[in-house]
């Protein structure tokens, strides 16, 4: 119960903060883009830049991301 | 024709010694462009796969004693078949290509500086149980950064051979290529490892299961710090993706770029004119004078220059794109335009061609590749020729000569009104076509930023190359047949001398009297001209082109230029009797306009009529190479017709708006 309270979307990740991916509610496509990209549960992101685009750090990489999909993907911080 | 010839040559070759086919698999940005130049060079061309607009380049080479043909799979971070690139590459891989047969063996590149990512994509490739070979890129950059990596491992956990390679530098390459024949020798498939085997199997997510393989791999085949090569990165992007400073470092790199592109241009374009001109004038001495001489200068010389006059600027326009996506920069631009370019619809990756377009509309179209979804990629496609390209500039010049001879301040202040309105236009098309014919919502932004490296001069220039000989194949014949087609009305039928009239023949006498003979061949050719087709053509699409304030000599000039829009300036001289040499020297062409009176005497160039020209040129489409491109790219002769369409009646109406309007300020 108390692990679900902290959970959020992307966007709302304080900068440089790590956090775990807890799920992606977007279409279909646009979940294999994210996937495809890394964006997956389980993976550890961290949020380099705020704003819309955002951008993300994960797996290595920096992915530049819409913030409305962003909102899609929920975190959990760690 | 030659795809007759191609099908048959393969089906002739499957039966005997087909030669074996490797395919080269990565990422975007795992230099896998460059890995294919190195062990291509030259000798590789471009194609589309059958029945799709997918491009993909190939080449012969030699691998221990055999012939092999090397082909280069589009850029892809998943096989999981969303966009048209990933259905072609997965159904290569599977043999399902027409045209292509089974690979005989699959090079998968990865990136060193960025393994763990590049494993995902490695992992599913091996999972095709193909003959495999991993090539490691990029390891001068890694080491110099301290990173180092366990090969044996690295081989023992992907299960196929594994070699590091720097295909900057070439280290590596012959290894590889060792390698690669070894393996069409002994056609190894990859020894699946079982923690991979598991993850296909698994009944959880397969992207989680695959990735904490990846990360397990790469934690446990590299040593050193792999976050070292990221920083400088990380410090440039704090600039460049910044949301203010951002967009002014943009919108200086791309002035800066355009101002390169048309700087260096200039001097192969005066080259080529001249050259063409020189080539036209020495033809013309060695031929007898007549129809075939007319053809082989006019038609064939005149129209073949007329193309490759824009080949440098399109050549230039690569070969910067190519620098600036080479070094990864391109992303960050479609990064900081997205939100801006959201507004009309379109994705941030649209910015680049339309900018491009500036310079020419057909490298712009051939650009708009990078825009994955289809909607987007034929909006964009759609409203790209409405940007003011340089072709348009030899027009506008004459207006703005007409209009504003003496004021460069004014003159240059409808400069500036003629590119904000056919900004404005594309970007109001753009999002009429998003909301009408090709309503969709756009595709927010996903996109990886690369780390920034030096660009590959090579590979830029390969590029440049390649794109160039695609223009000049494609556009090439199509421009001649066209250039043949306009010579022909503009020639046909001819007019002798007794049949002119009757003060034409005695201003002739004068002239003969006076030894006048270059004033003759002026104005018979003028007269010649009015009673072709396309002078014929021209009086008799007057009525239609009257309410915009155009006479028919305007109407003529308009047909005439109906393939390359900068013809205009030339048919005008011809008609107003300063000949095509006169065309050169603006200020005899402009003095003659300005001159030059209806039958009731009233000035033919009225403000009005002007800016009414204007706008129809920058509205208009009126470049025929530009509809091949379109044709070309999106597979189908529907969309090239609806840009013809939409924009003659956008052009047509604006103009007559402006003329009406502008006539009822007491302009006319």
């Amino acid at each position: 119960m108390l692990a679900q309270m902290t959970v959020m979307p992307l966007p709302r990740l304080p900068c440089d903060s790590l956090a775990r991916i807890a799920g992606l509610q977007v279409d279909d496509d646009d979940a294999t883009r994210l996937k495809a990209m890394g964006i997956c549960v389980g993976r550890q992101v961290q949020l380099v830049r705020a704003g819309d685009p955002l951008i993300v750090r994960i797996l290595g990489a920096r992915i530049g991301l819409s913030a409305r999909l962003a909102e899609g993907v929920s975190v959990e911080p760690i | 024709m030659s795809s007759t010839i191609d099908d048959i040559s393969l089906t002739v070759l499957s039966q005997t010694d087909r030669p074996a086919t490797i395919a080269l698999v990565g990422n975007p940005n795992a230099g896998k462009t460059s890995v294919f130049n190195r062990l291509t060079g030259l000798r590789a061309q471009t194609a589309n796969f059958p029945g799709t607009t997918v491009e993909h380049r190939r080449g012969r080479i030699e691998l221990g004693g055999q012939t092999v043909t090397l082909l280069d799979l589009p850029g892809l971070y998943t096989l999981d078949a969303v966009t048209p690139d990933e259905r072609v590459a997965v159904d290569a891989l599977e043999g399902k290509l027409s045209g292509w047969s089974q690979l005989d063996a699959v090079l998968v590149i990865l990136d060193a500086t960025n393994l763990e990512r590049n494993l995902f994509l490695a992992s599913q490739v091996l999972d095709r149980k193909l003959p495999t070979v991993v090539a490691l890129n990029m390891i001068d950059i890694t080491e110099k950064h301290n990173l180092h990596f366990d090969l044996e491992e690295l081989c023992e956990r992907l299960g196929c051979p594994v070699v590091a390679i720097s295909a900057r530098s070439g280290r590596g390459m012959d290894v590889l290529s060792s390698k690669l024949a070894e393996l069409l020798r002994n056609q190894n498939v990859p020894v699946t490892p079982p923690d991979l085997a598991s993850c296909s199997s698994c009944s959880g997510c397969q992207y989680s299961a695959r990735y904490d393989w990846a990360e397990n791999v790469s934690a446990a085949t590299s040593h050193g710090d792999t976050s070292a090569h990221g920083r400088l990165t990380e410090a440039i992007d704090r600039i460049l993706t910044h949301k203010v400073v951002g967009l002014g470092c943009f919108a200086a790199i791309m002035v800066l770029t355009f101002i390169i592109i048309f700087w260096m241009a200039q001097y192969p374009m005066d080259l080529i004119d001249g050259w063409f001109g020189l080539a036209s004038q020495t033809v013309g001495k060695w031929l007898p004078a007549g129809d075939f001489s007319s053809l082989v200068t006019d038609g064939i010389i005149g129209g073949v220059g007329g193309m490759l006059v824009f080949l440098p600027q399109i050549c230039m326009l690569f070969f910067m794109l190519a620098l600036l996506e080479d070094s990864g920069y391109l992303a960050r631009a479609a990064f900081v335009m997205d939100r801006l370019m959201h507004r009309v619809g379109l994705p941030g990756k649209a910015f680049v061609p339309l900018l491009s377009a500036h310079a020419c509309a057909i490298p712009a179209i051939m650009s708009a590749r990078v825009i994955e979804d289809r909607r987007d990629r034929l909006a964009t496609i759609l409203v790209l020729p409405l940007m003011t390209c340089s072709a348009r500039l030899p027009v506008y010049a004459m207006v703005m000569g007409l209009l504003f001879p003496t004021d460069p301040v004014k003159a240059s202040l409808l400069f500036a009104a003629a590119y904000a309105l056919g900004i404005v236009t594309t970007l109001v098309m753009a999002w009429v076509f998003k909301q009408t014919l090709l309503k969709g919502k756009t595709r927010p932004l996903v996109i990886e930023l690369p780390n920034y490296r030096v660009p590959s001069l090579r590979n830029a220039l390969l590029l440049m190359y390649d794109r160039a000989m695609a223009f000049v194949k494609s556009v090439g014949t199509t421009i001649m047949m066209i250039s043949l087609i306009v010579w022909a009305l503009a020639t046909y039928p001819k007019t002798p001398i007794e049949e002119m009239p009757t003060e034409v023949q005695s201003q002739i006498a004068t002239f003969q009297a006076n030894g006048e003979t270059k004033k003759i061949d002026r104005l018979i050719s003028q007269v010649e001209l009015e009673n072709s087709f396309a002078g014929q053509l021209g009086r008799g699409v007057e009525p239609v082109f009257a309410p915009l304030g155009f006479d028919w000599k305007m109407s003529v000039g308009v047909i005439s230029s109906f393939a390359a829009r900068e013809v205009i300036v030339a048919t005008l001289a011809v008609l107003y009797g300063i000949g095509e040499d006169g065309a050169e020297d603006g200020g005899l062409l402009i003095d003659r306009l300005r001159n030059s009176t209806h039958a009731d005497g009233r000035p033919v160039f009225t403000t009005a009529t002007c800016l009414s020209m204007l706008v129809f040129y920058v509205l208009a489409m009126q470049c025929l190479p530009t509809q091949v491109v379109t044709r070309r790219e999106t597979g189908s002769w529907k969309w090239p017709l609806l840009q013809l369409g939409y924009m003659s009646v956008l052009a047509y109406v604006a103009a007559l708006v402006t003329y009406q309007v502008a006539a009822g300020m007491g302009f006319a």
